[in-house]
């Protein structure tokens, strides 16, 4: 009995072991594949200019979707600090979504709203809308009242009012670059007839020094959970999502920005409710339909930072963050399960969706139970000293690797922060990262898809912080 | 001549160009970074001019022409706009700009168009 | 099978650990390299600076050569950087002073050996700046340029010589557009057609057939934002051509752009398509069109059953001043709700 036991846990370390070196090696694909992808843009950017297309006639108008629900003082700022955007023509939709709070007084009261008789057409349903208001002190600014229905029902909401032909959404207490928008709609017109979606890096702005809504300077944050969050989207945005973005299998732009042609969205039926990861979902049914409809189309992802959002600081609320966002990959693996494995729908549905089934949804639970074995293997010394440097190897120095790597090319192309003294922190929290942070988000990866399983649907709160300007 | 001009510009590079040049030809120079060091400068100093930058919104150029319709009226202010925002251009006059000068800028049309409103 | 797996593991453990610690050194070594490059760059660039500003401090403001004749090899680069940056706030005779500078200072002959270069990057840098540098000297080398295999180095040569103040120079730019059957970047395209002549823009509309449907569309685009009176009765054909794949919303929106009362009635007839998208265009493009003469068809449209063809119309209405707001204020007592309630909405933004 006892040798089956030892022999079964064997074959799963050894698995365990394939499994690590499987994502790793996806891993070192990715970094080579953003690593050229990174260079090609930014060699374009030495000579392109951004002047050009703000003056150009070619470039389409957008429509800013700006989710808000019990946002009080932030939403202003928010507002304004987008009045200020470097962009030709475009116009930003607030939706009040049936705050409880007094948003839309604070709102009322800064802009000088005035309610309107235009009444909100229904093209993608949503719950009622109260009223519409227009201000006198922006001429683009359109606030819509409507009662509570969740982010993605107030995103359709605000879709429907939008006037322009591309939307894009974005959180209220994200910070979005001043020429961001500019930048992101390059693709749009360069290729009108194909491109549909588009997303950009999105940085963390715990640590930068904001003023008047403004990224002013770039700093690496000084708590060791945000450090190794920064870390983290270095490797997934800059890696992950380039990568996939070449392959032309794009899953996930993040919701905090990602700019979408408006006939596509409403055509698709507008962002889901079902799901707390609408904005990924959103992606996968625009991939869906069209497929679906024959058409060929591209969605990608520029590597260029265009917006910042704030980082859970307590673990309590990152776990909770990390939770919501494995629900809602399963949730969008649960609801799109047709194009698993299915060739109709090309790059995402054999390489993406499984990617992500493996790796992301089932992986989480792989991977605890890989620690949580492994430990076990230590404690009742089954394991041989050769499986434990193997372990150690694939797991810890492979993971430093790979978000040394990440952190390289970080520094290669995009340079965002340029202290020498930031450097080393960095590399520190490379390594650290593995010991205790890796395993505790292994468990919260675990427990999403566990709660998946079990049906939570809930968002759970986030507490603003606002962004602490550091002096 | 000895009138003093205000420049609210944000570029470092564009706000030391413009104070030269404008030095070269006897006029006295205020700087202002952005929009509320600029009405600071208004109401401390007294320029006989301001020549305003409305093209990265930084510096908020339509905020502090407003205040400036409210507070100061007599006060020229010319506008410095890219080639295409005519629909900035049209608010700005609106708003109560004398003139507007659209860059790339020629040197001898900012001077005489600044000499005209000074005077 | 597991011995396999773990000596294969042993293996890269060894090699991933040197490999690592070379990653480290080599992220250091790089970051600080940078950093002091960029300190150094900043320094020299700022000495030039101080220099070539106050040149401009005299009156007239004249460019002498002395001071940015460098002896470093390592300046040139930061020099000519420099005197671009500057070069492009100004216009007009301060300009053709920055030409003569970078013509006697060597700069437009180096960029002329960099059109050369194998990395197609720095021949479209190369091409850029010969642009903002404004010399003749260089359209020889830029005509060559625009034989480029690269889609960007094409653009940025077919600028650089419409950016040289010399109408001769920018004749094989129209040609080699009408040769250029496929772009993977169409914008390259609108920028270009934004730049033709009279001339330039009849040779165009002649090869026009040839295009694919992108280029097309950039094309009609383009003819929008030209205003050229070439334009409508090139357009109008297209537009009653029922079997063109072009799509109609673009030449619509175009023809609204142009301000040529002669689309107006094409377009009125337009206004009953059984397309929401063409009639939301069409009406769109009348109220550009300031076409009062069909103000009555417009405001049947108030009725219509899709949400934003009556709000263009009632747009369309609102910009066309006193006649509008009649059409609107009779439009308040309608029948349809709809109608009513968008005719009030844009009566109140009227006033």
């Amino acid at each position: 009995m006892q040798i089956f036991l030892t022999q079964s846990l064997r074959t799963f370390n050894s698995f365990i072991l394939l499994y690590f070196i499987m994502l790793n090696l996806f891993c070192v694909f990715f970094f080579v594949v953003a690593l050229i992808y990174v260079r090609r843009y930014k060699q374009r950017q030495r000579y392109h200019d951004l002047r050009a297309t703000l003056q150009s006639g070619n470039t389409p108008g957008i429509s800013i979707l700006v989710p808000a629900y019990n946002e009080g003082h932030g939403i202003i700022e928010c507002v304004q600090a987008l009045s200020r955007l470097c962009y030709p023509q475009f116009q930003m939709v607030v939706v009040n979504d049936g705050s409880t709070d007094a948003t839309l007084e604070n709102l009322k009261q800064s802009f000088g709203l005035h309610c309107t008789s235009r009444r909100c057409p229904n093209t993608i349903p949503t719950k009622p809308v109260r009223a519409i208001y227009e201000s006198s002190l922006l001429p683009n600014l359109v606030v819509v009242d409507k009662e509570n229905g969740g982010k993605a029902d107030a995103l359709n909401a605000a879709t429907n009012v939008a006037v322009y032909p591309l939307v894009c959404s974005v959180d209220a207490d994200s910070i979005l670059e001043e020429d961001g928008p500019l930048r992101v709609v390059v693709p749009f017109i360069e290729d009108p007839q194909r491109v549909v979606a588009v997303g950009g890096i999105v940085g963390i702005a715990n640590g930068n020094l904001v003023e008047k809504g403004r990224v002013v300077a770039i700093r690496f944050p000084r708590p060791f959970l945000v450090r190794v969050q920064v870390v983290e989207y270095l490797r997934a945005f800059l890696a992950g999502r380039l990568g996939w973005s070449f392959l032309k299998g794009v899953l996930i732009i993040s919701g905090v920005f990602c700019l979408v042609k408006k006939t596509f969205l409403q055509r698709c039926g507008g962002f889901s409710k079902e799901t707390v990861g609408e904005d990924a979902e959103l992606i996968a049914r625009l991939h869906r339909y069209l497929r679906e409809q024959d058409q060929r189309y591209r969605i990608l992802f520029i590597p260029d930072p265009i917006c910042w959002t704030e980082a859970p600081e307590s673990l309590t609320l990152l776990a909770r963050q990390r939770n919501r966002w494995q629900r809602g990959l399963c949730e969008i693996l649960w609801m799109h399960r047709r194009m698993l494995f299915n060739p109709r729908y090309g790059v995402l549905g054999v390489l993406t969706l499984p990617f992500h089934l493996i790796f992301e949804a089932l992986g989480a639970c792989l991977e605890f139970f890989g620690y949580v074995v492994f430990g076990i293997s230590v404690a009742l010394q089954i394991a041989g000293s050769d499986f434990v440097v193997a372990f150690l190897a694939v797991s810890v120095l492979a993971g430093t690797l790979i978000s040394l790597s990440a952190i390289l090319l970080e520094e290669l192309t995009l340079r965002r922060y340029t202290r020498v003294a930031d450097l080393p922190r960095m590399i520190w929290v490379c390594l650290a990262e593995n010991f205790g942070y890796r395993q505790l988000h292994a468990y919260w990866r675990f427990r999403g898809t566990i709660d998946f399983l079990r049906g939570k649907k809930a968002w759970g709160e986030m507490q603003h912080q606002g962004f602490v300007a550091q002096k | 001549m000895g009138k003093r001009i205000l420049i609210v510009e944000d570029e470092e590079q564009m706000a030391r160009l413009l104070s030269i040049r404008l030095q070269a030809n006897g006029y006295e120079t205020i700087m202002a970074p952005d929009g509320e060091a600029a009405l600071e400068k208004i109401a401390t100093e007294s320029p006989d001019l301001v020549l305003l930058d409305v093209m990265m919104p930084k510096v908020d150029g339509f905020e502090v022409l407003r205040r400036l319709g409210e507070s100061t009226p007599d006060l020229p202010v010319i506008l410095l706009t890219a080639r295409c925002q005519e629909a900035d251009v049209v608010r700005g006059l609106n708003l109560g700009a004398k003139d507007y000068i659209i860059k790339p800028f020629s040197p001898a049309e900012l001077l005489s168009r600044i000499a005209r409103c000074v005077r | 099978m597991h011995e396999f797996v773990h000596e294969l593991v042993l293996q890269s453990t060894a090699f991933l650990s040197s490999f690592l610690l070379l990653l480290v050194v080599a992220v250091f070594a790089e970051k600080i390299l940078r950093n002091t490059f960029q300190r150094y760059r900043r320094r020299r660039y700022h000495f030039y600076e101080e220099k070539l500003l106050a040149q401009f401090a005299e009156e007239p403001p004249r460019l002498h050569l002395g001071p940015f004749k460098s002896k470093h090899r390592r300046d040139f680069r930061i020099i000519e950087q420099l005197l671009l940056d500057y070069a492009c706030q100004f216009r007009g005779s301060i300009r053709k002073e920055f030409t003569y500078l970078f013509e006697a200072l060597g700069y437009v002959a180096y960029e002329v050996q960099q059109l050369k270069a194998w990395r197609w990057w720095v021949r479209a840098q190369a091409a850029k700046r010969l642009g903002e540098m404004g010399s003749p000297q260089a359209t020889i080398a830029l005509q060559t340029a625009l034989a480029d295999r690269n889609e960007e180095v094409w653009f940025m040569a077919a600028k650089a010589l419409t950016q040289i103040d010399n109408k001769r120079a920018a004749q094989p730019v129209y040609q080699s557009l009408s040769q250029r059957l496929h772009f993977g970047n169409v914008s390259y395209v609108f920028e270009v057609v934004m730049q033709l002549d009279s001339e330039g823009l009849a040779s165009l509309l002649a090869t026009f057939p040839r295009y694919n449907t992108a280029m097309q569309t950039a094309v009609v685009r383009a003819l929008g934002e030209l205003k050229n009176p070439q334009a409508t009765p090139f357009l109008l054909p297209l537009l009653a051509d029922g079997q063109h794949h072009l799509a109609k919303v673009d030449i619509i929106t175009a023809l609204g752009r142009l301000g040529d009362p002669r689309a107006i009635q094409p377009l009125r007839d337009l206004l009953t398509n059984a397309s929401a998208e063409i009639r939301q265009s069409a009406v769109q493009a009348l109220g550009r069109l300031q076409a009062i003469e069909v103000a009555d068809a417009i405001r049947s449209l108030l009725d219509d059953p899709d949400y934003w063809v009556s709000f263009r119309a009632g747009e369309a209405l609102a910009a066309m001043g006193e006649l509008g707001r009649k059409n609107l204020h009779q439009t308040l007592t309608s029948r349809s709700a709809q109608a009513s309630t968008m005719a009030k909405y844009f009566l109140a933004k009227m006033a």
